[in-house]
């Protein structure tokens, strides 16, 4: 596919140690060699910077803590490595090629220091629900921990680098908005509870009868051995984190030979089909607790439902990986 | 020699997964007795054994797409 997003790294040759060869044939990296290009590549100290402060505000100050920016930050890190493990330098990007000054290192430093104070004066996780000033100011705090990176590099040496890792920050900024969508499922419950509840009494009634449907904050599908609870928990959203872990796991090893753009539909898709096999999930308790046995889905349903979402993982992986990987590039064949 | 390896380390993180999630549901059920772990907790188990299974999968999956090659 051809786009702003897709692989070039078929064309592009590596230069490793002075010896020119085909990317595809190009061994990785090992991280040592890599690490002694941090000169020519500051992005990964950027990175390896912001991980770092990151990880020790949510230690030194727990209310910033922020699973959604540690993941974001950690794919981004990770996704950096892997690609510059096999590609080149691209001498052809106007960069400038410094490492971070000491100045700008105690800059980023302090920077730090009054998110720190300001946390720990609101003290409690719980000020984020408070509706007063406070939990504005922690909400601020919590988002203003990504800024101390920007004073990092200078602003041409900024702008070579958003260029030059597009695809990654893209990535790494999609786990960011939508890494365990909490607060998201928690705001659309009310609704999204109906339409679960709707859709499993429509499908449960396929191979039921006597179905009944009591709405409510926690619907119920009342049936004729088996009452089925709808509960938050049963909105699927560990298995859209379960199913966000592991895509990850996915883009790290396979980042530089995914197509991007069916990465990104692979994404959208996988998220989807996640909270539809969570519907489909539910639909089969209340048919098994109603025709089989209502006491097997009473004892085993929660470690049903993880090897159950686990098995849906890998039958999407199982079908869509060969579509989502680059094809490899052809050497010693002839067009004819 | 190398895949018979891969299929033990698979049998052995499902026979984790599932081993992990009867002892939380015991836990669990204790929790009347004021021992147990809650659902909470449950759950964190629950997806750490099943995120050690899937990404055993992946990865096995990663090895035959390269074999096959």
């Amino acid at each position: 596919m051809s786009s702003g997003l897709a692989s070039t790294r078929s064309q592009v040759p590596v230069v490793v140690a002075g010896v020119a060869i085909r990317a595809v044939d190009q061994p990785a990296v090992r991280l040592p060699v890599l690490w002694t290009r941090r000169r020519q590549e500051p992005v990964l100290l950027v990175a390896a910077s912001a991980l770092f402060s990151l990880s020790l505000d949510f230690l030194l100050a727990p209310p910033l803590r922020n699973t959604s920016f540690l993941l974001a930050t950690t794919l981004f890190s990770l996704l950096v490595v892997r690609r510059l493990s096999v590609h080149p330098v691209d001498i052809a990007l106007d960069k400038t090629p410094a490492t971070l000054s000491p100045l700008r290192l105690t800059i980023f430093c302090f920077l730090h220091l009054p998110l720190f104070a300001l946390a720990n004066l609101l003290s409690s996780p719980d000020a984020l629900y408070d509706g007063s000033y406070r939990g504005f100011l922690l909400a601020l705090a919590k988002v203003l921990v990504f800024l101390p990176p920007a004073v990092l590099l200078t602003r041409r040496t900024w702008q070579s680098l958003l260029r030059q890792f597009r695809p990654e920050l893209i990535a790494s900024g999609l786990a960011l908005l939508t890494y365990f969508p909490f607060r998201l499922f928690v705001v659309a419950w009310p609704f999204y509870s109906t339409l679960l509840a709707r859709t499993v009494h429509f499908l449960g009634g396929l191979f039921v009868t006597g179905l009944g449907y009591a709405p409510g904050t926690s619907p119920t599908i009342t049936g004729p051995v088996l009452d089925v609870h709808i509960l938050f928990a049963c909105s699927g959203l560990d298995g859209l984190r379960l199913f966000q872990l592991l895509f990850s796991l996915l883009l790290v090893c396979d980042w530089d030979r995914l197509r991007r753009w069916r990465t990104l539909t692979g994404y959208a898709a996988g998220l989807g089909l996640m909270l539809i096999a969570n519907a489909i999930r539910i639909a089969a308790m209340v048919v098994v607790g109603n025709r089989i046995s209502a006491d097997l889905v009473v004892r085993y349903h929660l470690e049903a439902g993880w090897v159950y979402i686990t098995a849906v993982f890998l039958l999407l992986l199982l079908v869509s990986y060969r579509w989502l990987l680059a094809p490899a590039a052809n050497h010693g064949s002839t067009g004819a | 020699m190398k895949r018979i390896a891969t299929s033990i380390a698979v049998l052995a993180l499902s026979g984790m997964l599932g081993a992990t999630q009867l002892v939380a549901r015991d836990k669990h059920k204790d929790k009347d007795d004021h021992r147990g772990v809650n659902a909470t907790e449950l759950a964190g188990a629950g997806i750490i054994a099943a995120a050690m299974v899937g990404g055993a999968g992946y990865l096995l999956l990663r090895r035959r797409t390269r074999l096959s090659k």
